[in-house]
């Protein structure tokens, strides 16, 4: 029985998600390293304890008070958009 | 039968962003402005605590509408690709209010979001002055049951949040999304409706489409469809091969906040009374007609309105609440505006209607002494001297005028004769034109009724 | 800082290293020359007013990953390339408030997807203790500057091991603060809630003096709030047996030797983390799916490589995350993307928080016996390169070093010896915010 968590269809399904396009080689080899290295970390399909872990310390995060707001690094940060139309970022169009 | 389902968003309006401390006047400024390392994703930024405000105003809404709080505040990745959306990502809590109710609708949750940045798809331009600006998203349960219903529904939450004074009050602060199916059948999502008033037409939209569709023994497919404000039509969109998943899981940049009891105490003192409690006891306290105490609540301020005048001019609260909900309400609604953006102030308001109430000004000197103030933005005494508007009282005068136009009006008066109302109203009509508003058309009716009887 | 100390001469020293020997190590990315020697002078001027800031005359290198404005922050990566940061890491600000002078950006794995340096886009960097091996990763630039002395101190980040790891192979001391004790503002997330920056120096001493001006709570990282240092008198030292397993026997010897000379001034009691068998996929699903959510910013139109406007939109974001990013880099996006899908969250992700909890649980009760955990820093000796190609054997190199991160814990490692002029190192884990203990153990070793 061949048994396997990830194949060239679910990679493709899973690089469709993530948004990476994938050549073929790199589908064919990409899934069968990922295969391997699923199947050595299945043993922690394993585990039976009912509690998970999500935040490292169990204290509350603490709130921000509203004030006046100002801006920061605007003129870089707009410096390094990839294109730009005016002041505005640019980005392709999508036609409905 | 019809089943509805409403998820709206509303801005909050705070000083800063919810994540950063940018400021959040995002429509007076260019593009790219209000923006910083946080809103703008940029690589090594971290979120940086939440606005206590903006939690604050979603405790107070969830509250004001019946929820049961939940204890955590828990912040979630919504995972997606978009330009609009910076990280890649979209930080959304869990519901923070659940089982809550509005009338007959139950809220199923209440929960607080990021809002995106502004993405134009034809031009294919983004502007990141909104991505950050703090958004409460309230879902109902699907139990409305009319575009109408929809309608009423929206009307008494934006009351609401305007009495809470949590929200931002220009063009496009409220988006919903609305879902629609006809006799338990196929759900259809109405989205990018960008005002409460849109709600009903992409409803009634959607309804018709829907009906004509299952007359026609077709089938409604189970869809998104984006609702265009110009045609209010709905419009099917390119349908999406897979169903998005979004991989949510808790955000580790933003461990959780506890809603403490100070913090529902403190947020339970700034809820004033809300308008279903307000037209109770409007109706109790001052005997008015439920009706109009409805209409009185729908804003805080033509209720205080109501209520001052009413305190002042002791005897007369039915006629106050029937002059604001009429001629007043008739003169905002025509200009699209509130009491609050009207410009009119209480005092100017309570002089107008002693006035008209006491028999000095007529109904149509009231109205033209209201369109004066509203349009030119001045107060009722600087109206009383440009405009002469004292009601005639001498009956000779009057007959006078009213002779003028019976013998400038031949046809009319036949046609009163041979049993035409409207146009006896027309002879009325053109006397009250005459005397530019200052004769009382009842008066002036039985005048004209007496003339034309005793002509013949 | 001895007033006779002159910057401006040491930073002529350090440049003429870094001129000599870079070519061959290639520890860096950029080198702030000119800018490190106008703020050189003005240190100087203060230094000899008597106004010199904590680390005044202090030359430090940064790894690429950390925000330094108007600086590349390349993160190795195709990708950033042709990103220059816009704003400061609070601990930039941090060390230039205090007169360190930051003189050029050190070579990580991409994105810092690696433990041997390798993975960098940019080129490889050499372990200067044996140019055919590796310095270790991913802060490998980092810890090859400093045993090279390319500088005098530097920062990396550790979301695995990466800072100790490197530290150990390149021979030089390292340093994981607890979680939350520095500020990750400005640090290009790997691992969200498991990366800290931390210090790389020569020395302890030198170390130390550098986190005490890194930590403390900042706004801008609200992590950082429950940051309380916590002092502590260590008496007792747990050596866990399954820290010795699976490792090179000749480090396991000389790791032994060392912590038995602890024994004068401390207790020493043999512990058990039997959860340990866990460490490597836990530490690594987990990392994979925090990183495919980190990586999700990068579609080519707010920085770095461009995206094809004339493209349909997702086609355009395919297309560059395709063609920017590195093949391991790609594998652990893939990875944690599919791990937090739907239909596979609950037998993967879910089950990786269970077994996070499942280790941090352990540790703790294993720290209530005792203040110190000791043992080997790396199970195996810097490898040469070629040698780990697969995965798997990569992945398990961290063994050692991944438990300190998944239950925030500090962690430093101190090279102690040598192994056919290869150093071994040992590492010191300590309680939550218990960073001053372990910098007390750790000085201890190096005497």
């Amino acid at each position: 029985m061949v048994w396997y968590f990830m194949d060239k269809e679910i990679l493709q399904r899973v690089a469709s998600t993530a948004r990476i396009q994938l050549t073929e080689a790199e589908i064919e080899e990409l899934s069968k390293d990922m295969d391997d290295i699923l199947k050595h970390f299945a043993e922690i399909k394993n585990i039976r304890t009912e509690e998970e872990m999500y935040y490292v310390y169990d204290t509350e995060n603490p709130l921000r008070k509203d004030a006046k707001g100002h801006a920061e690094n605007a003129f870089g940060i707009k410096d390094q958009f990839t294109k730009k139309e005016g002041k505005h970022l640019s980005a392709p169009k999508s036609i409905k | 039968m019809v089943v509805i389902g409403l998820e709206i968003h509303a801005q909050l309006k705070t000083g800063q962003k919810i994540f950063c401390e940018c400021p959040t006047n995002y429509r007076e400024e260019e593009a790219n402005e209000n923006i910083c390392p946080v809103c703008t994703g940029q690589p090594g930024s971290k979120p940086m605590a939440l606005n206590q405000k903006a939690l604050g105003s979603v405790i107070k809404i969830a509250l004001a509408l019946q929820c049961e709080l939940k204890r955590d505040i828990l912040i979630q990745r919504k995972h997606y690709f978009y330009p609009d959306l910076p990280s890649g990502y979209q930080r959304t809590s869990k519901p923070i209010g659940i089982n809550g109710k509005l009338g007959n609708v139950r809220i199923r949750e209440v929960h607080i979001e990021e809002d995106p940045g502004r993405y134009e798809l034809r031009k294919g331009t983004v502007d990141y002055n909104r991505s950050g600006i703090p958004l409460i998203e309230i879902v109902t349960e699907p139990d409305i049951k009319s575009p109408e219903e929809a309608r009423q529904f929206l009307e008494e939450l934006n009351a609401i949040l305007g009495y809470l004074d949590v929200g931002r009050d220009e063009p496009g602060s409220s988006r919903i999304d609305a879902n629609l199916s006809i006799d338990g059948g196929t759900r259809v999502e109405v989205k990018n409706i960008n005002s409460f008033k849109g709600v009903y037409t992409a409803l009634m939209y959607e309804k018709v489409r829907q009906q004509n569709m299952l007359r026609r023994g077709a089938e409604v497919i189970m869809e998104t469809r984006h609702f265009d404000e110009v045609s209010g039509t709905t419009v099917g969109l390119r349908k999406k091969e897979t169903e998005e998943d979004y991989r949510y899981f808790p955000d580790p940049d933003i461990p959780p906040v506890l809603v403490t009891k100070e913090m529902i105490e403190g947020v339970k003192k700034e809820i004033p009374e809300l308008p279903r409690q307000k037209s109770d006891r409007f109706v109790s306290d001052y005997r008015i007609k439920p009706d109009d105490a409805w209409i009185l609540v729908s804003e805080i301020e033509l209720a205080n309105l109501f209520e001052s005048m009413s305190k002042e001019l002791k005897g007369k609260e039915q006629a106050i609440a029937s002059w604001i909900r009429g001629p007043l309400k008739k003169q905002l609604n025509y200009r699209d505006l509130t009491f609050k953006s009207s410009g009119l102030i209480k005092n100017d308001s309570v002089l107008l209607f002693k006035e008209f109430s006491s028999g000095f000004i007529t109904d149509d000197g009231m109205e033209k002494a209201l369109i004066e103030m509203l349009d030119k933005k001045i107060g009722y005494s600087d109206v009383r001297l440009t405009l002469n508007l004292g009601k005639i009282n001498d009956s000779l005068e009057l007959e006078g005028i009213v002779d003028e136009i019976i013998a400038k009006n031949p046809k009319p008066v036949e046609d009163y004769k041979v049993g035409n109302e409207k146009s006896l109203n027309f002879l009325v009509g053109q006397v009250v034109k005459e005397t530019e508003g200052r004769a009382d058309s009842k008066a002036v009716k039985e005048i004209i009724i007496k003339k034309i009887k005793a002509k013949n | 800082m001895a007033a006779n100390f002159d910057i401006e001469k040491r930073l002529e020293q350090i440049i003429a290293n870094i001129k000599k020997a870079d070519p061959e190590v290639k520890a860096f990315i950029d080198v702030f020359d000119v800018d490190a020697k106008a703020r050189a002078k003005e240190v100087k001027e203060k230094i000899k007013e008597g106004k010199g800031g904590k680390l005044a005359g202090m030359l430090i290198a940064i790894k690429n990953n950390i925000a330094i404005k108007g600086k590349r922050m390349t993160c190795s990566s195709k990708m950033l390339d042709t990103y220059y940061a816009p704003y400061n890491a609070t601990v930039i600000e941090k060390l230039e408030m205090e007169d360190a002078v930051i003189i050029g950006t050190t070579n990580l794995d991409e994105f810092a997807c690696g433990s041997d340096t390798t993975h960098s886009a940019m080129h490889w960097t050499r372990n200067p203790r044996d140019v055919s091996r590796v310095p270790g990763g991913s802060s490998g630039g980092s810890a090859a500057a400093v045993a090279a002395d390319m500088c005098d101190a530097a920062l990396g980040s550790d979301t695995g091991g990466s800072i100790r790891c490197p530290s150990a192979f390149c021979g030089v001391v390292g340093f994981k603060p607890t979680y939350g004790a520095v500020s990750r503002y400005g640090l290009g997330d790997m691992a969200m809630s498991l990366d800290q920056i931390g210090p790389i120096a020569q020395d302890v001493e030198t170390a130390e003096r550098v986190f005490d001006v890194i930590k403390g709570k900042d706004k801008k990282d609200p992590v950082t709030a429950v940051y309380e240092e916590k002092e502590n008198d260590v008496k007792v030292v747990g050596i866990p047996k399954e820290f010795f397993e699976g490792v090179d026997p000749k480090i396991a010897k000389v790791t032994k030797n060392v912590i038995q000379k602890l024994e004068k001034e401390y207790e020493i009691v043999e512990v058990s983390l039997p959860s340990l068998k866990y460490a490597i996929p836990t530490y690594y699903l987990l990392m994979f799916a925090e990183f495919s959510s980190a990586m999700q910013k990068y579609d080519g139109l707010r920085y770095g490589s461009v995206a094809d406007r004339t493209k349909e939109l997702y086609q355009a974001f395919e297309e560059v995350r395709g063609h920017s990013l590195g093949k391991e880099v790609k594998r652990r996006i893939l990875l944690g993307t599919y791990i937090t899908m739907k239909e596979f969250k609950e037998s993967w992700y879910t089950q990786t928080l269970k077994a996070r909890k499942l280790i941090q649980n352990e540790f703790k009760s294993v720290l209530e016996q005792c203040d110190i955990l000791a043992g080997p820093a790396m199970p195996v000796l810097p490898w040469k390169f070629g040698e780990k190609m697969d995965p798997v054997e990569m992945y398990s190199a961290d063994i050692l070093t991944v438990s300190a991160n998944l239950v925030g814990l500090p962690a430093g490692v101190v090279p102690v010896g040598d192994i056919s002029g290869l150093p071994a190192s040992v590492q010191i884990h300590g309680r939550h915010f218990e960073d001053k203990s372990v910098f007390e153990i750790m000085r201890k070793l190096e005497e």
